[in-house]
């Protein structure tokens, strides 16, 4: 009973850890974003404060055109900073043996570092604007870029980097996995009673497949992204086309649903299931 | 612009914007006072959900919080003391696995990425240009 009500908490906690931390106690984003937001923000509100401000029309629209510069120039900050932390998630993940996934981030990776040559140079620009009329145009410049080119593409790589997490995470899961095996079958040589270890060791080898084949499910949906090459292998200069001509056009390619993100949480719900199968068997097999 | 807005914000199809998201459009677009906070914190979530219709929920997340917070405090290698090495292994293998998986920096970047275009696009307008104001708030509240 004890020991039922001890794996109990201790599945309730890696429940706990699973869910419910990651929007609050993990902290999804860096603080500099955060502050970056916070500038956004506030020079959002500054501009809404002179609108019912009482001055005269030439005061108001100096004003206005210093407000909103500074608030396109905290945009720019807050782009970059995220991007930044994007980069970061993407350049630590693992070499993988799937060429069309190393092809796919090098595609990223080039893409990410034309958008920080587009943020430098959308700086300096923005220093140079001078007029209101000049500060509007940039921003719908700088909107325009982001619906053609930056938001799709930076959501594609925060997914491809998410997929290829989950698939870190799938490969040590499938070593607990293992080393569980492992000791299920020490515990049937030693001839012990393992029935209920051994139903629970399938029903999470059941729950990683459904992860697995989730997971791969998404991964295929990435590996759309990549041009139809069938023949040349991705070279600088093909990869530089493909930035300009597939990833970053107008057009996004056909993607089937469901949303990649959601094929993630579900896969990652089916580890949390196996990992909380994993402690019963645990505890089960120490009472042996 | 505005219909793409709204679009986004009312069906949500594409991008399902969250509560979050919604609270900081609204307050971005429209400098409603309410106290400034960078991100929603547990505690937060506990009360929004106790106080909303979900209020099992609300309990079992506060249920969930004060285990952690037990956790914490008392130090899981209490447990250790009758032997559990095996599942304070796991637990810990558990927990690393959490933080490679970034679920949550997933979907800021989707709702931030939106809502910094919003932003522009309000940024864009003539300050007497025709004000959104009235269609948004229907949309959102």
């Amino acid at each position: 009973m004890t020991s039922f009500i001890k794996s109990s908490v201790i599945a309730a906690l890696f429940v706990a850890f699973t869910f419910f931390f990651p929007g609050s106690f993990l902290h999804a984003q860096s603080d500099a974003v955060k502050e970056a937001r916070q500038e956004v923000i506030a020079s959002i509100n500054r501009l809404n404060d002179l609108e019912n401000a009482n001055l005269d029309p030439a005061t108001k629209i100096a004003q206005e055109t210093e407000l909103k510069r500074i608030a396109l120039q905290n945009i720019l900050t807050l782009t970059t900073l995220e991007t930044k932390d994007v980069s970061l998630k993407l350049n630590a993940l693992p070499h993988s043996n799937n060429e069309k996934i190393n092809a796919l981030r090098s595609i990223f990776g080039a893409s990410i570092d034309s958008y920080f040559a587009y943020l430098d140079a959308a700086k300096t620009s923005l220093a140079e604007q001078a007029g209101l009329d000049a500060i509007q145009s940039f921003a719908g410049d700088l909107k325009t870029w982001r619906e053609a080119v930056y938001n799709t593409n930076m959501n594609r790589v925060v997914i491809f980097t998410l997929v290829l997490q989950n698939q870190e995470t799938l490969r040590i899961t499938d070593l607990r996995l293992e080393k569980i095996d492992a000791a299920l079958k020490q515990a049937i040589a030693s001839q012990l009673k393992t029935e209920p270890a051994l139903a629970l060791f399938l029903q999470a080898k059941a729950n990683l497949q459904t992860a697995h084949t989730i997971n791969d499910s998404a991964l295929a949906q990435i590996l759309a992204y990549l041009p139809n090459q069938p023949t040349a292998p991705l070279t600088e200069s093909n990869a530089t086309a493909t930035i300009t001509n597939g990833l970053d056009g107008a057009l996004p390619p056909k993607i089937a649903p469901p949303d990649p993100r959601k094929l993630v949480a579900a896969s990652v719900q089916e580890i949390a299931s196996a990992y909380d199968k994993f402690i019963k068997i645990s505890d089960i097999l120490k009472k042996l | 612009m505005e219909d793409k807005l709204i679009s986004i914000l009312k069906t949500g199809r594409s991008i399902e914007p969250s509560r979050a998201f919604q609270e900081r459009s609204r307050r971005a677009l429209f400098a409603i006072p309410s106290p400034q906070r960078t991100s929603e914190s547990f505690w937060h979530i506990i009360v929004r959900y106790t106080t909303a219709k979900n209020t099992r929920l609300g309990f079992a997340l506060a249920l969930a919080t004060i285990l952690v917070m037990m956790a914490i405090n008392n130090g899981i290698s209490r447990w250790n003391a009758a032997g559990n090495s095996a599942n304070q292994e796991l637990l810990l293998e558990a927990k690393n696995i959490e933080f490679k998986i970034q679920l949550e920096s997933a979907n800021y970047f989707a709702d931030s990425a939106d809502e910094v275009t919003a932003l522009l696009g309000e940024i864009k307008k003539p300050p007497k240009g025709q004000s959104t104001d009235g269609l948004l708030n229907k949309v959102l509240f």
